[in-house]
């Protein structure tokens, strides 16, 4: 016979009596599979959403509002280099957009929207789209309740060469409207969901033809977006990133100045020579600053222009409106011009009647000073006047001022600013022989000093050439040499491997698997609980089993060895079954989170998925999980004698009761006594709020009331102490006490397991958020203000100003006692808790830090230690900052949950050309509506990020209880751009509500957990009332009646059931003590007493349904075993 | 011819915690030679099993000294001590204390797995021949459910003989058995002793069983005192 053989017998033997085990371990595999599955399907459903997001893209050039030559995507193609071959692949260009979109009928409105014009065939299953058509994803065809055929109205920003922050912009067209039928709808498998930022939500696009789109906008022939296809091949990361380094190759060698919206070109006018001009009219920093340097193909230095559009020049009672002024040295200014000097043409001298030493003033909107209008006046002396000709007279030396370079007449200008200066006959007949000829002249410097701003101090560099042939050739070689000074990157042309991005965003997400191991800690704990108890329940009645193996001489090892191969047995029977049951577990929970818990993924849509390698992992772990639990209740019982074991009641009796180990345990009682009592009182005199504090103080209550416990019942089962047990007390009572101490730690087990879930369950509810603050409270989450919005389209004006109001046809009155205030935003990922993967390159937002700081906005978790500001948003401002460091704020919960950061960290981010910097994280906020953004300040957003134009977050401070009316007023005020408003306690609702789901989860599996440990309960007591059917038979032959010893049974167990969750209770108690002051956060009462009712009741029945089967099963029989 | 002697109990004392030390072994002493049968009686609670226990290792004396085969137990580890009981030491128990989940045949075997062996064919020979001795070879695959007190008895009887021990310890071996059943037990122990050549020690209360052994001590006052 082999041991293996005794096994099988056992096995097969005691099936019935294993059948509890099979079941603890079972649930236990389950439960650990189930949430390793959950994992599973997170992270593979994220990941799943990020190849949705790609499309198919490897890497991408996303220049956003920098507008490439569309044929780059070609021009990578096709470069020729000695060591590369045409690019294997596909690189698309596409044109993409911010918008809106409405139904036709206006019943249904998509805010912030993409519009994406693509090639033809970019998409599977899309042919060319007609000019008249659109494809949508689901998500908007959703929000429009749109289907195929019907008719929707998109609404795209119109992008201007020049920044709508600068004052001379057109603010009158911001948005142009294309009325399109819905062709089909693009699914997010075919790229529907396509996007470049990493989330689960997915996107709301609209795709029409690029060219299009491209003629709408007035961007024929541009592009901000190469869309770079990998060809199908090996996965591996080195050789991506070998094909990204050869795009980078490729990139270097084949864009052009023209990619760069800059324009070298061959003077036209009366003069010879080269010019260096942007469509966005200013020169970009870097562009001045390789310009200036002297270049070998042409000779001369370059001669910088900057030419501005004043509001007027004045002299006296004279007044010339509207003019442009040029800021030039030699030959146009003279050598020896100073900074106070100005050059007049003739026509200007004229009309102004001055003369060579005379004065004027001069009259300018400052360029730069986002949606306010600032307006300055400098005072100059006549140096010179020229006459209209020649130099003086060159048209050119005016930038294609948007709005105003095209216009016929003086009348179609739009300027950016109102134009409220009187313009005369002879302005406009000027205008019309002369266009934009300058009027004045002052020196460079001068003019740099007055209108030089974050896009640029120039609007023109120009090189004399001599001869056409000279020109030409000077034109090749400038361009080559310029374009060799230059980096693609300070142009946005950088390779964005997007898809390593995405996917890494998705693979560091928030861990679901454990984090839904921990929820189902109690659920884990109980099974196993169970297990160990049903295991040991039936290796008890194996006792003599052992004993007598002992006997015959097995050793100890070798008996354990036995019935551990048999509990492993279990084990692996239990993981088999519980692999199914995990999969039906994770689907439960996945289900969950699609509809009760749905707050917790943001709506995310999860599929299930669970890898082998998960499998496998989860069966190893449930495996060794089950046996190390009936190793460690096999282990206790083996150490018994041979002896021990065969006798009968030997393993009733009470472990000796020793002296030292006594007061051990008293002076351990004391000292875990008094810090409890010291904790609490501390927390409450301190005023303390933190929950984790009145936690720790609550869980010493627990641990000094279940030691209180322990030292009594050990006590008290001994009777030479004089416990209880003593045969003095034999009421109804004692004899209910005697038994709850027979077996004193079978009873502690079972009040540690009630007391710690009951304590755990109800006190976390000290960590539930408030959903809906106190919105008028300036330090709260909220700021003060009663409502978060934000547009799709920026905001150029400020609508706290009455200019500001009126340009968008608001009232003044509806917006009585309301401020605004207004953020900068540069898109990135959303780093809130909103956002399941792991935000790669958080959203900025640039907020202004004074203001915050007077408002006394929000309150701080957190300071830097060495920042000695008083206000936590004065940290923000750039003198805070270390060099080449930007100083940031972000929300607590986001940098420690979700970027795994904190204050005093750096976050390495890339400015607008190209230049790394770091943001240095200075503070935290306190749970607040902003989370999801880090924060800098507006100055360093704007110098980091010039050409991100106005503002599109805002928060209103409304007075109270007009939040709905001032919402709907800016909703239809500013449809056009995208406005939508939310209640500030809504949107930290959305925030609190994950935490709070998550809390809710844990007690729901904790609850489940606790009530798989009150059946636990229900087995201890069939199991003690089982081990002493002699003794209830006893007490029936002599006359006690089967009512009486029911009773006894339900006293005895509910006095362990009562005093565990006694225990627990007050405990929790202690915890949820901030709960419990005026103000404090509430705490949901009904669930927690519900839930503890439920688990009394069910404690209680299953104690009944015990005691009445021990005592009406055949006891008197028991009688002859006495 | 010289008698050999197998066991010696020398000045065993050993007494009990409680709420006053309950002393049940006062210096006592036994001498057992080999081959040799031993009644050991007594009334309850005189600690004869206690006697048995020390004598099969299950216990050691808080004092004196255990000798069997000149190999002295109260020296020997827990592991040595568990091979000698496996090897050295039969036991019966009043209770047959048979695996309910095992047959007859498996039964007898299970001292052969306490420690690994390398083959099974002379423990399963012993075991065919013991058991065809007891009246139990057309029984092999019979569960103890299915066999009566005196055939549970007999079983584990085989099993304690099962190893060749040179001592058979019996603890009331027809104590739970009808008068006839024990009867039949009595002379199949008596038989074996004498046909095994094992040595046989026997606590009981029955004057019958003591009567079939070659020797009876009884145990007064602590003390193992020979019964003439």
């Amino acid at each position: 016979m082999k041991l293996n053989r005794l096994v099988f017998a056992s096995l097969r033997y005691y099936l019935t009596s294993h059948l509890g085990v099979l079941a603890g371990a079972s649930i236990s595999a389950a439960v650990l599979i189930g949430a390793l599955a959950v994992g599973d399907s997170v992270r593979i459903s994220l990941r799943n959403r990020a190849l949705d997001r790609l499309a198919g893209a490897t890497a991408v050039i996303s220049t956003g509002d920098r507008y490439f030559n569309d044929t780059l995507g070609e021009r990578i193609r096709a470069v020729q280099l000695t060591n590369l071959p045409n690019l294997t692949g596909t690189a698309s260009i596409l044109l993409e957009l911010p918008g809106m979109a409405t139904r036709q009928d206006a019943t249904a409105r998509a805010n912030s929207i993409h519009v994406l014009g693509i090639p033809d065939g970019f998409l599977v299953g899309l042919g060319p789209i007609d000019a008249d058509k659109v494809w949508l994803n689901a998500s908007l065809a959703r929000q429009l309740k749109a289907e195929v055929g019907d008719e929707v109205v998109v609404r795209v920003h119109k992008p201007t060469a020049l920044s709508r922050d600068a004052v001379i912009s057109p603010r009158d067209t911001v948005a142009v409207a294309l009325r399109l039928r819905v062709a089909g709808i693009v699914s997010a498998h075919n790229g529907g969901d396509l996007a470049l930022q990493a989330g689960q939500t997915p996107p709301m696009n609209a795709f029409v033809s690029r060219s299009t789109l491209a003629n709408a906008a007035s961007l024929a022939g541009r592009g901000n977006l190469v869309w770079f296809r990998a060809p199908e091949g090996p996965e591996d990361a080195a050789s991506r990133e070998e094909w990204i380094d050869e795009l980078t190759t490729r990139l270097h060698a084949a864009w052009s100045l023209d990619d760069a919206e800059l324009s070298l070109r061959p003077l036209t006018a009366n003069q010879q020579g080269l010019e260096l001009t942007s469509r966005r009219i200013f020169l970009d920093h870097p562009v001045s600053e390789a310009a200036l340097k002297p270049f070998d193909s042409v000779s001369g230095s370059a001669q910088p222009v900057l030419t501005y559009l004043v509001n007027a020049l004045i002299a006296g009672q004279r007044e010339a409106p509207y003019a442009m002024v040029t800021s030039i040295g030699s030959p146009w200014t003279p050598e020896s011009l100073a900074d106070d000097e100005m050059v007049l043409n003739r026509w200007l001298a004229d009309d102004l009647r001055l003369k060579v030493g005379d004065s004027l003033e001069m009259v300018y909107y400052v360029a730069d000073t986002g949606p306010q209008l600032v307006e300055r006046t400098n005072k100059f002396r006549i140096r010179g006047i020229v006459p209209l000709e020649g130099i003086h007279a060159d048209r050119t030396l005016m930038p294609e001022f948007p709005g105003i370079a095209k216009a016929e007449s003086t009348q179609d200008w739009d300027a950016g600013f109102p134009l409220v200066r009187k313009i005369r006959n002879e302005d406009e007949a000027y205008w019309k022989k002369w266009r934009g000829t300058p009027k004045a002249f002052i020196s460079l410097t001068t003019g740099q000093k007055l209108w030089g701003n974050r896009f640029g101090d120039l609007t023109a560099i120009r090189w004399s050439t001599v001869g056409t042939e000279k020109t030409n050739d000077s034109l090749r070689l400038l361009s080559e040499e310029f374009k060799a000074r230059l980096k693609p990157e300070s142009f946005g042309l950088r390779i964005d491997p997007v898809r390593t991005r995405l996917l890494t965003a998705a693979a560091e997400g928030q861990d679901f698997g454990g984090l839904f191991l921990s929820f189902s800690f109690f659920l884990l704990g109980s099974s196993l609980l169970l297990t160990a108890l049903l295991f040991r329940f039936a290796l008890e009645r194996r006792a003599r089993e052992m004993g007598i193996l002992l006997a015959l001489g097995w050793t100890p090892g070798r008996v354990s060895g036995l019935f551990w191969r048999e509990g492993f047995a279990l084990a692996i029977l239990g993981t088999v079954l519980g692999s199914g049951l995990g999969v039906v577990y994770a689907r439960g929970v996945l289900w969950g989170l699609a509809t009760v818990w749905s707050s917790a993924v943001a709506r995310a849509s999860l599929e299930f998925h669970l890898t082998g390698q998960t499998f496998t992992t989860g069966v190893i772990l449930s495996l060794a999980v089950a046996a190390a639990t009936l190793g460690v209740t096999l282990r206790k019982l083996v150490r018994r004698t041979a002896r021990e074991l065969m006798a009968d009641g030997a393993l009733d009796l009470p472990a000796p009761l020793l002296q030292r180990t006594s007061r051990v345990w008293t002076a351990l009682l004391f000292a875990i006594g008094l810090s409890s009592l010291g904790m609490t009182s501390w927390a409450l005199v301190a005023g303390q709020k933190e929950p984790g504090i009145f936690f720790g103080a609550g869980f010493l209550w627990l641990l000094t009331g279940v030691f209180v416990l322990r030292v009594a019942l050990r006590r008290w089962s001994h009777p030479l102490q004089g416990g209880i047990n003593s045969t003095r007390r034999t009421g109804f009572m004692g004899l209910a006490l005697r038994s709850v101490t027979r077996r004193p730690s079978r009873s502690l087990g079972g009040i540690s397991l009630l007391a710690s879930a009951a304590f755990l369950l109800c006190a976390v509810g000290a960590f539930k958020l408030e959903e809906s603050p106190g919105a008028g409270r300036p330090e709260s989450g909220t700021g003060g203000f009663g409502l978060w919005a934000r547009t799709a389209l920026p905001l150029l004006k400020d609508l706290n100003t009455p200019e500001g109001r009126d340009f968008y046809g608001i009232s003044a009155t509806d917006l009585q006692g309301t401020s605004i205030v207004a953020f900068r935003v540069h898109d990135g990922d959303d780093a809130s808790c909103l956002n399941l993967a792991r935000p790669q390159r958080p959203r900025l937002l640039g907020v202004p830090a004074e203001e915050l700081a007077r408002r006394g906005a929000f309150s701080f978790a957190e300071l830097v230690q060495s920042s000695a500001v008083t206000n936590g948003w004065l940290a923000l401002s750039p003198s805070e900052r270390e060099p080449g460091e930007t100083p940031a704020i972000g929300d607590a919960s986001s940098l420690q949950w979700i970027l795994h950061k904190q204050v005093g960290d750096t976050l390495d981010y890339v400015d607008e050309q190209g230049r790394p910097f770091k943001l240095r994280l200075v503070g935290s906020l306190e749970g607040s509506v902003l989370q999801g953004n880090l924060l800098i300040s507006e100055s360093e957003l704007i110098r980091r990020f010039p050409g991100e134009t106005g503002h599109r977050e805002f928060l209103i401070q409304t007075p109270q209880g007009r939040e709905s009316t001032v919402s709907a007023t800016l909703s239809r005020g500013l449809q056009d751009v995208g406005f939508e408003a939310t209640p500030t306690w809504e949107r930290l609702g959305e925030f609190n509500a994950v935490q709070n789901t998550y809390l809710d989860t844990f007690q729901l599996l904790g609850g489940l957990g606790l009530l798989l440990g009150c059946a636990g309960f229900g087995v201890i007591v069939l199991r003690n009332l089982q081990e002493r059917r002699g003794e209830l038979a006893l007490m029936l032959a002599i006359g006690f009646e089967r009512g009486y010893l029911i009773r006894l049974a339900i006293l005895e167990n509910g006095t362990v059931l009562a005093l565990g969750l006694g225990s627990g209770i007050v405990a929790s108690i202690v915890a949820v003590a901030p709960s419990l002051r005026p103000g404090g956060p509430p705490l949901p009462w009904a669930s927690l007493i519900g839930m503890m009712v439920l688990v009394a009741v069910t404690g209680l029945l299953s104690t009944i349904w015990a005691a009445w089967k021990a005592v009406h099963e055949r006891l008197l029989d028991s009688l002859r075993d006495l | 011819m010289s008698v050999e002697t197998l066991l010696t109990l020398t000045g065993i004392s050993k007494s009990y915690p409680g709420a006053q030390r309950l002393s049940i072994l006062r210096d006592a002493s036994l001498s057992v030679s080999r081959g040799e049968s031993l009644a050991i009686v007594g009334p309850s609670g005189s600690g004869k099993t206690t006697v048995l226990n020390i004598l099969g290792t299950l216990d050691l004396p808080d004092s004196g000294s255990v000798t069997l085969d000149g190999l002295e137990m109260t020296r020997l580890s827990a592991k040595e001590l568990a091979r000698t009981r496996n090897q050295k030491i039969g036991f019966v128990f009043q209770q047959h204390h048979l695996l309910p989940q095992l047959s007859v045949w498996e039964n007898v075997l299970l001292p052969c797995l306490a420690f690994a062996q390398k083959s099974s064919k002379p423990a399963d020979e012993r075991a065919f021949r013991l058991l065809g001795r007891v009246g139990l070879a057309e029984r092999l695959d019979h569960l103890p459910g299915q066999l009566s007190g005196g055939e549970r008895q007999r079983v584990a009887v085989v099993r304690a003989l099962i190893q060749k021990p040179s001592l058979l310890l019996a603890d009331e071996p027809t104590g739970a058995l009808d008068r006839q059943s024990a009867a039949e037990v009595g002379q199949l122990l008596v038989e074996l002793n004498r046909e095994e050549g094992v040595t046989l020690i026997t606590v009981t209360h029955s004057p019958e069983l003591a009567q079939r052994m070659g020797r009876t001590v009884t145990l007064t006052d602590g003390k193992l005192v020979p019964v003439h």
